[in-house]
Formats: structure tokens, sequence, C-alpha cells
């Protein structure tokens, strides 16, 4: 046997010698992501016993490929997206083998559907996607298997958000393959330490009052709405600060309604048509601006809008899994946290505006600011409508 | 006018907007006959006998290496699995699973490996021939030359005199080497073994301050053999003689590694070519990739350090990444990456560490003089 070997290395020789490493990409990888989805959830579950949380799975066409043998049907080595379809039932029974999840200790069934096509570095990827149906209070865990006896260094690199946590963590199905998302009594991920979710009322508005203020900071659609709205007000006489007083508040009514009502299970909305009416809102105010219409009231306008916006805001509270009295605390702690952030916004608008019109009385500020602002708001709100439909 | 500015404004900052979003893509095919991804030649994992393990695990290998994706080099460990890290495992298998390590940048287990499984058996010479290159890239010359000495015992004369022509031309001697690899390759009329000759002559060269010829000798190979290595060797070339044009050129038929994206994103950026932007975004991701994997980021180190310095203009971290990669390979290229970002992040004192670490390596390179001489040391 090791003669024959000898032999086969010696023919070997001349194309191996030629192998030095060239290269530096990275291996095999899949992705789990926890947390709302946007562009797919059409299922914000009012119960709140239940969280309306979502987990996507993204594996890459290659490995699967040589996971399941029947996936280029035709085996002209160029995979079809008419080949994808015929072999999703193939794929999603792999992910059934391999992925185990667990709630409470007992098997958690999952009900996997394919959710997209995705471009990554290194190539195409199959996103599926699936319902989270765990008590926000029970153990969860998981154990990952796929690719096991295929590729030794497949990872997969689990994140998103699990109790309003942020959660990060590798698995090797060939290693360290279980991982427990969420211990006991808790909301927190075990993979980012012991950060339990706060129990008493005060401690509870303190941990969602710097959400609220990333939330709003971060948010750059709330902001670009704030923004149309404060873009026609001129500050220069005591009727526009009170223009900008009661646009504002409006603005703050009507989103604390709904993140309200909506964080209490009394109503419910899917971010399919909330992400793409938050684009709206934008659109339209900015157009407005361009094209006043006399009976339309800023103040009222930003009202209504608001109340769409509360809905976007409500996502957070909703993944928290917070409940019962502390729910009243974490709401107020998220509003004031919004409200802040705004009012930071406000402020710097208003230095803006003040250094542009009352010191420098820039006489374009108009044309530039208001109304070529107000244009590329328009463009910007079209751009994500588009975007939040597709 | 005034409408066009306000269009054009708007525009940009639209898509000011849109760059924050993305990746990674969605995308929904047309119709059902798009292609979605083209395959890779399949592989049937025989791994039943450790000959059909060796073979399996070595087209494994070569379609890593066409293919710069190194998911096949998972693979093929997968494949070795039952003998991989055996002290009893067949020697040729062990040399696959050493030039697995290699090819991951995983230098000092491989050498552990090739050396256990060339105790066992010392006719290998596939296996002295990879430990005379991992002696080579961690400088040391002697035991690579014993390794070289060592190939020829089992009989494979042509690669140990140019495994020792390599050793002998990364230590000063220029002319012998010259002289050494023309001779070889007159013996020879096989185009594949012609083309790697010819690759170590031109490597040769270049480390004699010879562009011109090297440059001959590179594009003669890849006329000869198209090799991914050499490539990206004559790439660097002609990006140092500022001719960004030309790597692109020679780039173009390369598969995307990491290596090959640094090299062409700053090709397009000495050009002036907008695309710059977007392959250098792209890059950051695959960087991003690599980090949330949780690899370790030294085996990534050079391409790390040369987009530090290339694209990001960012001396003090291309030095950083360049220092942790001069601790797992000391080919000319790393000591010219520790010591040009050293100097541009004024790290006086580690400029005169890398270059008494340089100087007593025994390595020489024209293209490493100015911090070869002995001058202000």
């Amino acid at each position: 046997m090791r003669k024959k070997i000898i032999k086969i290395c010696a023919t070997a020789l001349c194309s191996m010698c030629l192998l030095v490493p060239v290269w530096a990409h990275k291996a095999s990888d899949a992705y789990l992501v926890f947390g709302q989805d946007a562009a797919t959830d059409t299922t914000v579950v009012p119960d709140r016993s239940t969280t309306a949380l979502r987990m996507q799975l993204s594996l890459a066409v290659k490995d699967l490929d040589v996971a399941i043998d029947t996936l280029d049907a035709d085996g002209d080595r160029s995979l079809t997206w008419g080949e994808v379809k015929a072999g999703t039932p193939s794929i999603l029974a792999f992910i059934n083998q391999g992925v185990s999840l667990s709630c409470a200790n007992s098997s958690l069934s999952t009900d996997w559907q394919f959710a997209s096509l995705e471009q990554r570095s290194d190539g195409a990827y199959v996103r599926l996607t699936a319902p989270l149906a765990c008590d926000a209070k029970s153990v969860l865990a998981i154990d990952y298997q796929l690719f096991k006896g295929v590729d030794a260094t497949h990872r997969l690199v689990v994140s998103g958000q699990l109790g309003g946590q942020p959660i990060a963590a590798v698995l090797a199905p060939a290693g360290r393959s279980r991982l427990t998302l969420r211990s006991t009594d808790s909301a927190a991920p075990v993979a980012q330490g012991d950060r339990q979710m706060p129990q008493t009322g005060p401690a509870t508005l303190a941990h969602f009052f710097p959400e609220g203020i990333h939330h709003i900071l971060t948010g750059y659609d709330h902001l670009a709405f704030l923004l149309t709205l404060l873009l026609p007000i001129i500050l220069v006489a005591r009727s526009g600060f009170i223009t900008l007083l009661r646009t504002v508040t409006g603005f703050t009514i009507g989103h604390s309604v709904t993140l309200a009502l909506a964080s209490l299970g009394w109503i419910s909305a899917s971010p399919a048509w909330v992400e793409p009416a938050i684009a709206f809102t934008i659109g339209a105010s900015a157009l407005l601006n361009l094209y006043p219409v006399r009976r339309v009231r800023g103040d009222l306008l930003a009202l209504c809008f608001g109340l769409v916006h509360g809905l976007g805001f409500s996502g957070v509270m909703l993944e928290a899994g917070v409940t019962g009295s502390l729910l009243f605390w974490g709401l107020a702690g998220f509003n004031l946290g919004v409200e802040t952030g705004q009012l930071l916004m406000v402020l710097l608008w208003c230095g803006v505006h003040w250094v542009l019109v009352s010191w420098l009385r820039w006489p374009h500020y108009n044309a530039v600011v208001v109304r070529g602002g107000s244009c590329a708001l328009v463009a910007m709100a079209v751009y994500w409508m588009v975007e939040r439909l597709a | 006018m005034r409408h066009v500015l306000q269009i054009v404004w708007g525009v940009v900052l639209a898509c000011a907007g849109s760059l924050s979003l993305a990746t990674p893509k969605d995308f929904s095919p047309a119709n059902d006959s798009v292609v979605v991804e083209i395959l890779s030649n399949r592989v049937k994992p025989v791994v039943n006998t450790p000959e059909a393990a060796y073979e399996t695990a070595k087209q494994q290998i070569n379609l890593a290496r066409q293919t710069a994706d190194p998911r096949y080099l998972g693979r093929a460990q997968t494949t070795l699995a039952a003998w991989w890290d055996k002290a009893d495992a067949p020697p040729a298998l062990a040399i696959l699973q050493a030039t697995i390590e290699q090819s991951r940048h995983e230098f000092s287990s491989a050498r552990t490996t090739l050396q256990a499984a060339l105790r066992r058996d010392p006719a290998q010479a596939q296996g002295w021939l990879t430990l005379a290159t991992l002696e080579r890239i961690a400088t040391n010359y002697s035991a690579a030359d014993l390794a070289c000495q060592n190939v020829s015992r089992s009989g494979a004369a042509l690669y140990a005199t140019a495994c020792q022509l390599e050793t002998a031309s990364l230590q000063g001697k220029f002319g012998e080497a010259r002289a050494g690899f023309n001779n070889l390759q007159k013996q020879t009329s096989d185009a594949l073994t012609k083309a790697w000759l010819l690759s170590l002559l031109a490597e040769s060269e270049e480390r004699a301050g010879q562009d011109v010829a090297a440059l001959k000798a590179y594009q003669t190979s890849l006329l000869l053999a198209d090799d991914g290595y050499t490539a990206l060797a004559l790439a660097d070339l002609l990006l140092r003689t500022a001719q960004p044009d030309a790597a692109l050129r020679v780039l173009a038929k390369q598969a995307s590694s990491d290596s090959v994206m640094v090299r062409r994103t700053y090709a397009y950026k000495q050009l002036g070519d907008a695309r710059w932007n977007t392959l250098w975004t792209e890059l950051r991701e695959r960087f991003a990739a690599l980090d949330a994997r949780g690899d370790d980021p030294r085996l990534h180190a050079r391409e790390l350090a040369l987009a530090a310095l290339w694209l990001e203009g960012n001396p003090a971290k291309a030095w950083a990444a360049a220092q942790s990669n001069l601790e797992i390979q000391k080919e000319p290229l790393d000591w010219w990456l520790a010591l040009s970002s050293a100097e541009a992040a004024a790290r006086r004192d580690d400029v005169t560490t890398v270059r008494k670490q340089l100087q007593s390596s025994g390595l020489r390179d024209m293209r490493l003089t100015r911090w070869l001489s002995d001058t202000k040391l």
C-alpha cells in the first residue's frame, strides 16, 4: 500500500510543488440571526406570553450542493433558480435533521420556510426563516450539526437580539455545537454573560431610557421624518417657535399613543406595511414642503403620521418581552428616551438654522436647505419605499 | 440651474442614505432559468481506503487552489478525518494534512505534522519540499538546505536542485541561482515544470534588483502555465513599478481571493478609478465576515496590513498587523510591509528592531537594501 501511495505522490509532485499559500478568504459559514424581521415578518403576535421573534438562517448554496446531491438536478454545475425552488423541500429536510432547538428542555419543532436568496462576499446564500415559538422566560438552546461530516471548518455565526439583549456566538458542528441561547428566568442570552433584565420599576425605566435615545438617534427614518417637519419652519418671530412646539408635540403624542397600544397588545401591525408606510410619511411630508396645501396643518400631519412611527418603535418593546406592571415603566423610560433624542435633534437643527438664517442671513436658505432638502428627502423616501416593498 | 443643483444634491443624499443599508444583498431571479451560482466540479467523497482518501483530498485541495475558496480545504480536512493528527497515519496523508495547514498559514502545525511524517518515511520527496518551503518562510536557511538534500535522496534531482537554488538565492547568491535555474530549464520539456522554474527565476531576479529580467521570466512562466501565486508576484512587481493597468490585466483571470482583491483595489486607487471604492467596500465586508467567524486574525494579517497601508492610509494599523504577520511568515514582502508601515507610522524604535532582525536573518533582497545597509543603525 505504501509503495502505491509513494507512486501516486511522485506523479503528483509536479503539480503540488506549485502549491504555495495564495488565498486568505474566509471558509464556510452559515448565519443565524434572531430578532424581528421587517422584510418577511407578517405575524406580530399580540399575545404577550410568546414574543414575536423570528429566526433567519442563511446557508451557502455551495455548501448545500455538497450536502444535497439532488440540488443540481441536471448535474451541469450551473445551479438555476428553478433548481433551488425544486430543491427547497430537500433543503428544509436537511435543516430539520441538523438544527435542533429546545425550549424549556423539550425539543421545539421549527417551521422553516424559504425567505429569499442573498448575495454575500463568497457567493449566493439561501435564507430561511421560522417563528421562534418559545416563552420569553424559558430556557432556549440550540444544537447545530449541519455539514458535520462534510466540512471540518464550517461555522455557524449567531447574532441578533434575544429578549432585548444582543447575542453573538460562533458554533462549530465538529466541536462546540451546543449553545444555551437564554438561561432560566432571565431574558439574557448566556453567550453575553449574565446580564439580566431589570426586575424593578425604576430599574426598568433606567434600562429603557438609553434604549429610547439609541433607537431614535440610530433610526434614520424617524430622524428623516423629524427633519422633514422641521425644514419649513422659520424661527424668526414668536409664531415660528410656537409652530415648532406644536409640531414636535404633535409627533410625540402620535407616536406615544400607538407605541403604548401596541406594547399592551391592544393593536398589532405588521412591519410589512409599517416600514413602507414610514417611508411614505417622509415622502408625503417632504412633498407638502415643496407644494404646500393650505388646508393641511403641519402639527396635525405630525400627529397623524406620528401614529405610524409609534408602530415602528413598538418592535423594540415587543422584542424585549416586558410584561405586567413593568411594561408601564418600560414604556415610560423608552418614551422619555425617544423624546430626549428628539429634543437633541431639534436643538441641533435650531443651532444650524440660527447660524444660517439669523446670523449669516444666507439668501439661498429657502432654495438650498428647505426646497433642496425636501427634494432629497422625497428621493430618499421613494428609494426606501421601493426597497421595503420589494 | 438651481433646480438642477437641487436634484443633484437630492440624488447624492439618497445615495448616501442607501449606502448605510445593504449587506447582505437580497436578490430574486426573474425566471427559473437564471443561474444562481456556478458550482465547482463535484468531488465524490470516497474515504474508505487511504488511497481513496488521498485522491479525494488532493482533488479538494486542487479545487481550493483554483477557486481561492478555503471551504474546500475544510472538506479535505474532513476527508482526512480518520488520519488527521494521528501518529500512525500513512505519511502521504500526513503530508496532505501539512499542505492544508500550510495553505491556511498554520505554519507551525504544518511543520510539526511534516517532521513527524518524515521521521516515519524519509523517502517522501513532496514532504521534504514542503518542509523546505516552510523553513524558507521562517528564514531558517540551513534547515531548508537540509530538507532540500533529503529531496535529492528521494531521487527527485531536479526538484532538489531547484530547492537548493531558491534557498541560495534568498541569501543573496543571485548569479548562482540565475545560472542554475537556466540550466535546469534545459533539462525538462514539461511545460508545468518549466513554468515553475521560471517563476522561481523571476522571484530571484526581482530580489537581485533585475526588474526587467524578472518581468520577462514572470510573463513567460504565466504563458506556459497559469498560476495564481505567480500572477500575484507579477502584479506586485507591476504595482511597485507604477504600472497599475498592467497589474489589473494580470489579475483579471485570477479567482478573487483576498490577496487578489487587495491588489486590484490598490491598482484602481492608483489609477484614480472610482471602482476602487466599490472593491474596498467589498473587501471590508470580507474582513468583517472573517472577524465574525472568529478566525485567528494573525492568519490574515498580511492582507489586513496591505489594506491598511495601501487603501486605508492608516500606517499605525498597518504596522500592528504587519508586526503580527511577521511573527508567522518572513518572506521579502512581509519584511517590506513591516518596515514600510513602521516607517510611515514614525515608529523609529520599531524600525530599528525589525532592521536588526532582518540583517541577522540572512535574507538578501535589493528591494530591502535601504534597511539592509548598516548606516544609521
